[in-house]
């Protein structure tokens, strides 16, 4: 994969048409303005000044680099709609391509989808239109040759190939052109840029295949001269390798590399004349997109170097990439770049094997919150969420709050995210009638044993005083034993009815049971406690996510 | 501890269930309580008689002696009495009036005024009937009532009493006889009448020099063999006087002689077999002490009719005396110092044994600290050594005052006699089935 990112210096002109260098140039100019007024303006001044043209500069970069990806995607996009076939749609994204960055090279291929589409008029239209947007193609003869082709086919007026008819200039067999046919390949865009720019540049096309590499002053047969520039210069080349040379500027020595053209590719090349020599590409890319990257340095002490996708020239040799994202296992890797090399590394992350519980309560004034056994703390109504740090995996949630039913359940911790969990308390059902009945039976129940007994102790007495033949049929004692005997049994009649009862009140509960709602689940953020361990990076440098807004939490382990 | 607690409340219950088994304990128990029927005044068990004839006990239990009524009940042929008196309008004034005695007579047959044989019936007080004289009052079961006649004198202050209400009061008592002899003793006047048979008239026992005040307070007559043994008691002067009476419709009395005791000696007097070696019935005589026993067959070979003073005890002759028996304490009946022990007498066969055992009143005890609960002794002598309180019986139902014991009589109930009491404190009468020595053959029912 050789798809470099580029950073583009020919631009339309709703926008900056200048190189960042240009850009930084011109700052510099207006920097050298307050070194005339500096006797004048306070050091603030110069301090908000330059504060400035770091800030301008930075997002110069990131538009440019933005800009230069969306062209480079529908460049590729088209590209990939023609090798299947899909004519039509890609002469549409070419089209779509030419009106946002009217870079030829969309033209010539918009002009070449037609072609096959058999609308030679729209065809000729695309070339005729290519050769004004951009008059000193390298391949401008060639193009003119198959305008001429073109119009023999549609005498005097437009018109298009019957069915069945091969368009001129495409393969006799009849079957689609293949990718590396000269003749209906994909052109691409170059774009040539040099570090301070400025400088002379002539780009060079191997004819002959198979000659001997391009050499600075020498006779170079097979090679031929197509274009000459003044960097940053943009080119649109058909398929084939090149050789671009920048020749002595100022101080700077020549520097010189190949250039191998794709079709339907935007290739761009940067050289840093100060080490003579073209820098390489690095794109890097990951599982997790807008993850940070961090280049050459390991303590993350400057900002990072990109979001995930993030590609950029870089000086050849050996790199160290830190890749991390919140939730994920930061990731280093070295690079080893040639000069000129392309290189995109895709670094996949891996989630943390911990996760958060990210606990608030709607309706409960405050919270016990006990995990796996464990006192995890406390959570009141007003307060931040309760984050709670835990393994990943499940968890046994126990939530406690006075009043309300305590939840007992099972909860799962994501790895590397928040499981923010809503914790809906219910109120514990009225028991006061239920206690009351319970009382009231403890009561009748003693006072039916009570009754029991005595009535035992009646009837023993009778008894006795009947073995000892002193009992008379009318002893009272017989009615107040049955008295105490019909009041035990009342009691406990009274006891289980109540006792029914009360067991009826105590288990009866018209209200649910406490639950938890889990919420979409969300990647760390700063308020999370030991944020940095987790991999956090500030919150406003998060990625837009789809879940609910992301509180602040009070973090416990 | 919640096991303990369910099993006391499983436990409680089931025992609390059955209320039932109050019902069952007191289901025939061995105590028949005979309330006052409301006929009868006050004093209900002041004194009581038991009859019997035909296998068949009845019982007539006393109103306070000359001012209320009697009462009469079917002790029955088993241990089912009918606990509602068969008539409670004995000695009524309705048809004449009538004074009812301290004691009455068993008069299990006879033969009444117009030749009439007459069944069960009770010669009771004193009072008239109709065109009949004033004299002693017999009334039967089936409500057969007559007078037997008194002297003019004793007629003349009966009939006078009855119009001044003003009550006589006569001691009655009757031998063992199916058609038995009656005696009455009239304290008041000092006199006592012997009857050889209701229809047969009277003839008075007169012991000219010895008697004195309070003669005929107390009276028993009794059968010796072929001849009867009277017992006229004289508790104010702590003496009883005995006579001899020949069988025939004509009987000359033989005075025996006068026995003095110790205080109210002879207050109560009983008689009946007791021991297994003294073939005649024993004379039960109690003071306030104790209770002396004497040999019958002994008495009847006294020949101190001429003497001017009663004999003491230690002058009778040997074996006259058998033995005494005195109070007792148990741990629930306390209180033989104010038992009035003696108060009542009576001897029957309650434990079905053949012989009889003496059975004595003490109404001022004591019973599970109730005070005068009263209580009944028995006494199963097997020989005159033998003193010893075999059981003593109380109600477990007692209130104080009751005075349980303060009349005593023995119903028959198939092959034992039963105890009858009187407990006038509360106008109850009880009968006791179960003494603890009563063989368990005879207890089935009540006494198991």
């Amino acid at each position: 994969m050789e798809l470099p990112a580029l950073r583009p210096r020919r631009l339309d002109a709703g926008l900056c048409r200048e190189p960042i260098p240009s850009m930084v140039c011109r700052v510099s100019e207006g920097l050298l303005g307050l070194e005339r007024l500096r006797s004048k303006l306070s050091w603030f001044a110069g301090l908000i000044a330059f504060l400035w043209v770091f800030v301008a500069q930075a997002a110069g970069q990131d538009a440019t680099s933005k800009r230069l990806e969306t062209i480079r995607s529908q460049m590729e996009s088209g590209q990939a709609k023609y090798v299947t076939g899909d004519y039509a749609g890609a002469a549409a994204i070419f089209e779509t391509g030419f009106k946002a960055h009217p870079y030829s090279a969309f033209l010539f291929n918009a002009g070449v989808c037609y072609q096959k589409l058999g609308d030679r008029v729209q065809a000729l239209a695309k070339f005729k239109e290519y050769l004004n947007v951009d008059p000193n193609a390298p391949d401008r003869e060639k193009v003119r040759a198959r305008i001429q082709a073109l119009e023999a086919l549609v005498p005097g007026a437009p018109g298009t190939t019957p069915p069945g008819e091969t368009p001129a200039g495409e393969a006799a067999s009849g079957a689609p052109p293949s990718i590396a046919d000269e003749q209906v390949a994909m052109k691409s865009l170059v774009v040539i840029e040099t570090e301070p720019a400025g400088a002379p540049l002539k780009l060079y096309a191997q004819t002959t295949p198979g000659v001997p590499a391009f050499r600075a002053g020498a006779a170079n047969p097979g090679w031929t001269e197509v274009h000459t520039a003044v960097s940053p210069t943009d080119v649109t080349l058909d398929v084939g390798r090149y050789h671009v040379v920048v020749e002595k500027y100022l101080d700077f020595n020549v520097s010189e590399t190949d250039i191998d053209v794709l079709p339907g590719h935007v290739h761009h090349f940067k050289a840093n004349l100060s080490q003579g020599a073209f820098m390489a590409f690095l794109r890097v890319a990951s599982n997790v997109r807008g993850a940070s990257v961090y280049l050459d340095d390991p303590g993350k002490k400057k900002p990072a170097w990109g979001l995930s996708p993030h590609g950029e020239l870089v000086t050849s040799g050996t790199h160290s990439v830190l890749i991390e994202a919140p939730g994920y296992e930061p990731r280093t890797v070295a690079v080893a770049l040639k000069h000129g090399e392309q290189k995109e590394i895709a670094l996949d992350l891996t989630r943390v094997s911990f996760g958060y519980l990210r606990l608030h309560s709607p309706r409960a004034r405050q919270i016990e919150v006990t995990v796996d056994g464990r006192s995890k703390g406390s959570w009141q109504s007003g307060e931040a969420p309760l984050a709670i740090k835990l393994p990943s995996g499940p968890h046994k949630l126990v939530v406690k709050s006075d009043g309300r039913k305590t939840f007992e359940g099972t909860v799962e911790v994501p790895r590397g995210q928040v499981q923010p969990v809503s914790v809906r308390m219910i109120p514990k059902y009225p028991r006061g009638a239920a206690w009351a009945e319970a009382i009231i039976a403890g009561v009748t129940l003693g006072t039916g044993i009570w009754l029991g007994t005595e009535s035992d102790r009646v009837y023993d007495e009778l008894a006795a005083d009947r073995r000892a033949g002193v009992l008379t049929s009318d002893d009272d004692r017989t009615t107040k034993g049955k008295w105490f005997a019909i009041g035990a049994d009342a009691g406990f009649v009274l006891t289980g009815v109540l006792a029914g009862l009360a067991t009826y009140n105590f288990l009866k509960d018209p209200l649910p049971e406490s639950s938890i709602q889990l919420e979409r689940r969300t990647e760390f953020d700063p308020s999370l406690p030991q944020a940095s361990r987790a991999g956090v990076r500030p919150f406003a440098s998060l990625p837009p996510r789809r879940s609910a807004a992301v509180h602040g939490s009070r973090g416990v382990e | 501890m919640i096991a303990r607690w369910f099993a006391l409340a499983s436990g409680s219950l089931l025992v609390g269930c059955s209320w039932g088994r109050f019902d069952d304990v007191t289901a025939d128990a061995p105590v028949v309580i005979l309330d006052k029927p409301s006929g009868v005044g006050a004093g209900f068990g002041s004194a009581m008689t038991a009859l019997s004839h035909d296998d068949r006990g009845l019982l007539l239990v006393h109103g306070t002696p000359g001012h209320s009524k009697a009462a009469l009940f079917d002790v029955g042929t088993g241990s089912s009495p009918l606990e509602d008196a068969l008539s409670d309008n004995f000695c009524t004034s309705e048809t004449g009036g009538c004074f009812l005695g301290s004691s009455s007579a068993a008069i299990p047959l006879g033969v009444g005024p117009s030749g009439k044989e007459v069944l069960n019936c009770y010669a009771l007080g004193l009072g008239e009937k109709l065109d009949n004289q004033a004299g002693i009052l017999i009334e039967c079961e089936d409500k057969t009532v007559f007078t037997i006649d008194v002297t003019p004198m004793l007629r003349s202050e009966i009939q006078e009493g009855l119009q001044n209400a003003l009550p006589e009061i006569v001691a009655l008592s009757s031998d063992e006889r199916e058609e038995p002899a009656l005696v009455a003793g009239f304290d008041t006047f000092a006199t006592a009448l012997y009857y050889p048979k209701i229809d047969a008239g009277f003839v008075e026992l007169d012991a000219p020099q010895t008697k004195g005040p309070g003669f005929g307070r107390t009276v028993n007559v009794t059968r010796v063999a072929d001849r009867n043994l009277v017992a006229v008691g004289a508790p104010e002067q702590n003496s009883i006087h005995l006579f001899s009476v020949e069988d025939g419709d004509a009987p000359v009395p033989a005075y025996l002689g006068c026995v003095r005791g110790d205080d109210g000696f002879a207050r109560t007097l009983a008689s009946g077999p007791i021991f297994e070696d003294v073939a005649v019935p024993v004379l039960a005589v109690a003071d306030l002490e104790q209770v002396l026993l004497f040999d019958t067959a002994e008495l009847l070979e006294l020949d101190a009719g001429a003497e001017s003073e009663c004999l003491s005890l230690a002058s009778l002759p040997r074996g006259a005396e058998l033995t005494s028996v005195k109070c007792g304490e148990t741990g629930a009946v306390q209180g033989c110092g104010s038992s009035d022990f003696g108060a009542s007498l009576a001897i029957g066969d309650v434990d079905g044994d053949g012989d009889g055992e003496l059975v004595v009143g003490a109404p001022g005890m004591s019973a599970r600290d109730v005070s005068k609960a009263g209580a009944v002794a028995y006494f199963d002598l097997e020989d005159p050594a033998d003193t010893q309180i075999t059981d003593l019986k109380f109600i477990a139902s007692a209130e104080s005052g009751d005075r349980l014991g303060t009349s005593l009589a023995m119903a028959r109930s198939d092959s034992r006699h039963v105890v009858a009491t009187g407990i006038p404190g509360s106008g109850r009468s009880a009968i006791f089935y179960c003494p603890s020595f009563l063989p368990a053959r005879l207890g089935a029912g009540r006494c198991d």
